[in-house]
């Protein structure tokens, strides 16, 4: 027998006491653990997971008049004025962890493919950035995947672990290319005339078919032996030669398959511009352009008259799966001339590696070396020194409101539409959770005002009792801890019967927004996040609010003087 | 089957010096003990009688130091109660005094074996679960309960309750045991066999007893009988006890 098994005795006697005080906590606590979840799993599951905590973009200021809005000021250039130099300077800022430009593609592409998902090619006008690898070497680092990894290939030429990727060779470290013919090449032939007469001979077998023809210059250093090939595109090179080989024509036909047209990597294809095996150019996509496409586009576009149903997808389904760019031509134009020089236009091959919250939300997202380099090619020397944005990563959270601070003040740059949302959305989380958080309190108010109620009648009912516990030899404290003890055991029931409450609402609401809503985009597989500190922090919240309650009623049963309680007992 | 005598037997002795205690309600004022001065020899048997109002409870109160208004002297052994602090008080209660009410005070909702352990759980010098338990089942075979320790006192007679109560008061082997009208809710033969009960334990331990009682058959099993009448001591004879 101790003190504790006489409170246990006391909670007993009077269960409807007991069940009738903890009902208010039950209900107040329910409410405090299952809003602060809330709040806490949407800024996690869903507002965190888009922006990244400590990590920031900055973009150049915009003036704004009306609908018109210009970079930079009012006046002065219409640069970004974002260059290696301040991002060299930025690193070197306390607090930073790391500085990493971003370039976007500034010159018209188109997209093809996507026949092995939606059942047919889809073309697009292709938006594209460029990212440093190290922004995302966390999630996209060179794995056991190998050629999925997010690197750019062509300077990234070190062999790893004595391979190289798209079937090179590893020669002192370095990778040398596997060269190889382009697909598209059909013909060599010793002089241009001859080229030309192999280009008409082409023309008139595709009649009215639209095939791209083109002479290529090769020179001396060729790897098919004679300076120039025919490339048609179109339909495959052996039909093509069938075609041909009907006609007497000069040179030869390019031989189709084996080493010294193909590539031995599966995965790699033949890049026409270093006319050696490459791999697919790695791209980044977002998943809220996917979940965009779930939740909106895909639903949109199966509703409608005459289209085909357009599947669902997943990030699983999509990773690996290849398309073509033609850089330098676009729906609204093409680029034709650079730097007083001609540009055509050409084929690329990319990849989907991966996906990231840093990709840009519609569009393609690959290493930044490819961007300046496309950029230099298809916009002139300069095109690749500027960058759009900047995303900065802290050492800490704490340091990032001082970084923020220094970038506008000292470079002229703001930030990112996007993070500022990102700061008014969880300003607004902060305070809706904060709105029903005093709500739980006002609950628990009333609860620790009922608990009060409830026990002063309950010392009211032991007076006598109380009075043969001091005369038995129980101190004022001793009496005090009893009715504090009864107390703490609602908020130990209390918490518990609260927690089972909120779980089950909580797989409720998770349950029924699934079914609701199966289509809003971001939806996370539960909205309620539970910290590690929330089950102390509710079951301290609970223990406060009874202690509260009960704090009068022990103080007076405390202070009872046993001879009174004796004798208003009689 | 005998209680051991207590160590304390000898520390019984009660020495009371110009004790008061006035009510104020109203604006009226009460003298329930106006100038009480008395001792008690250790192992007596004394009842303390008197009409209602006299004092009788007020000065029993005084004496187990439940009541903190009072003003004069309470000494017990070598102990004076009324300097002591609430906690010390607290302390020398569970440890040196015993109670006995009229209505019995036993805890409803605790088992007589648990209302016998109630007082352990307050004293500082206690023995391990195990010795308790066997004094409690000693003293409850002592009043006549037996092996119904489980039950509760609802289940039980006034008579035995009240025996339980003595059980009670009895576990930490007090020096003085404080009675209440011990017999005043029995019927006559219950209360003899209550007041036989206290009268054996008193001889074999030692134990003082200070028992207030109306009833004249009560205090004529006493040694001695104190009346008070408005406060203050009216009569203090020996009465020599009857078997």
């Amino acid at each position: 027998m101790n003190v504790a098994s006489l409170v246990v005795r006391n909670i007993r006697r009077q269960p409807r006491n007991f069940f009738f005080s903890a009902t208010g906590i039950v209900l107040g606590i329910a409410a405090f653990v299952f809003f602060i979840a809330l709040g806490y799993g949407v800024k996690r599951n869903i507002l965190d997971r888009i922006f990244v905590v400590n990590q920031v973009e900055f973009v150049p200021r915009t003036v704004s008049f009306g609908a018109f809005q210009r970079q930079g000021g009012l006046f002065g250039d219409s640069g970004t004025g974002i260059d290696d130099y301040m991002v060299d300077e930025l690193r070197d800022f306390p607090g930073v962890e790391a500085v990493f430009p971003r370039q976007q593609l500034s010159f018209p592409a188109l997209a093809m493919g996507g026949d092995s998902v939606f059942g047919e090619s889809m073309v697009t006008e292709l938006l594209a950035d460029g990212i440093p690898a190290a922004l995302v070497a966390e999630s996209f680092g060179r794995g056991a995947s190998g050629d999925l990894a997010f690197v750019d290939w062509r300077t990234d030429t070190a062999c790893h672990e004595g391979r190289c990727p798209a079937g090179g060779r590893c020669v002192s470290g370095q990778c040398e290319a596997q060269t190889c013919v382009p697909a598209d090449e059909v013909w060599a032939c010793a002089t241009r005339s001859d080229a030309a007469e192999v280009m008409r001979a082409a023309y008139n077998a595709a009649g009215r078919r639209r095939w791209r023809i083109s002479i290529r210059e090769l020179g001396d250093d060729s790897t098919v032996g004679e300076p120039f090939v025919v490339a048609v595109s179109g339909p495959s090179r052996a039909q093509i030669q069938r075609l041909l080989r009907a006609r007497e024509l000069p040179g030869r036909p390019l031989a189709d398959g084996g080493p010294e047209s193909g590539c031995t990597d599966e995965a790699a294809w033949c890049d026409p511009s270093t006319r050696s095996c490459a791999l697919p150019v790695p791209v980044l996509a977002s998943p809220t352009m996917l979940e965009l496409y779930n939740g909106n586009f895909q639903s949109m576009m199966s509703g409608m008259a005459g289209s085909s149903r357009m599947p669902r997808l997943t990030e699983d389904a999509l990773i690996g799966l290849g398309f073509e760019s033609v850089l330098g031509r676009g729906y609204l134009g093409e680029a034709t001339t650079v730097d007083d020089g001609d540009v055509a236009p050409r084929e690329i091959k990319l990849r989907i590696v991966g996906f990231s919250d840093v990709a840009m939300p519609i569009g393609a997202t690959i290493p930044l070396g490819y961007i300046q380099r496309w950029n230099v090619e298809y916009g002139g020397r300069g095109a690749g020194d500027e960058y759009h944005s900047l995303m900065i990563r802290s050492e800490d959270s704490q340091s990032l409101n001082r970084i923020i601070e220094h970038v506008q003040d000292e470079y002229g740059l703001e930030l990112h539409p996007r993070y500022k949302q990102a700061q008014r959305a969880g300003s607004m989380i902060t305070l809706v959770t904060g709105v029903f958080v005093l709500l739980s309190i006002t609950i628990l108010l009333l609860s620790a005002l009922n608990i009060m109620h409830t026990f002063l009648m309950v010392v009211a009912q032991r007076r006598r009792e109380i009075g043969v516990l001091r005369a038995l030899g129980a101190t004022r404290g001793v009496v005090y801890l009893l009715i504090l003890g009864e107390a703490l055991a609602i908020a130990v029931v209390g918490t518990v019967a609260a927690l089972g409450l909120s779980i089950g609402a909580m797989a409720l609401v998770d349950t029924l927004t699934q079914k609701q809503m199966p289509h809003v985009p971001f939806l996370p597989e539960s909205l309620f996040a539970f910290p590690d500190w929330l089950l102390p922090a509710a079951f301290a919240v609970a223990a406060l609010f009874c202690l509260l309650g009960a704090w009068l009623p022990a103080l007076r049963a405390a202070q009872m003087d046993p001879a009174e309680a004796f004798r208003d007992g009689a | 089957m005998s209680v051991r005598p207590a160590k304390a037997s000898n520390n019984g002795g009660i020495s009371v010096r110009d004790l008061r205690r006035v009510y104020r309600a109203d604006g009226v004022e009460t003298r329930a003990l106006d100038g009480v001065t008395l001792h008690i020899e250790s192992g007596e048997f004394v009842a303390i009688t008197g009409p209602s109002g006299s004092g009788k409870t007020t000065l029993l109160h005084a004496l187990g130091g439940l009541d903190r208004h009072i003003q004069g002297s309470v000494r017990i052994g070598d102990s004076e109660l009324t300097g002591l602090s609430d906690r010390a008080l607290a302390r020398y209660r569970a440890e040196q005094l015993g109670f006995v009410f009229q209505s019995f005070n036993l805890l409803p909702h605790l088992s007589i074996m648990e209302n016998l352990l109630v007082p352990t759980v307050f004293a500082q010098r206690s023995a391990g679960r195990d010795a308790l338990q066997s004094r409690a089942t000693e003293l409850l075979r002592r009043v006549g309960i037996g092996d119904r320790h489980h039950m509760r006192p609802g289940r039980f007679s006034g008579g035995q309750q009240q025996r339980v109560a003595i059980a009670r008061a009895l576990m930490m082997r007090p020096t003085v045991v404080l009675c209440d009208e011990p017999t005043g809710s029995l019927d006559i033969d219950n209360g003899n066999g209550v007041l036989s009960l206290m009268r054996d334990i008193n001889r074999e331990a030692g134990t003082t007893f200070v028992i207030v009682t109306h009833e004249a058959h009560v205090v004529d099993q006493t040694d001695r009988s104190i009346r008070l009448v408005d406060g203050r001591i009216d009569e203090d004879r020996t009465t020599g006890g009857t078997e």
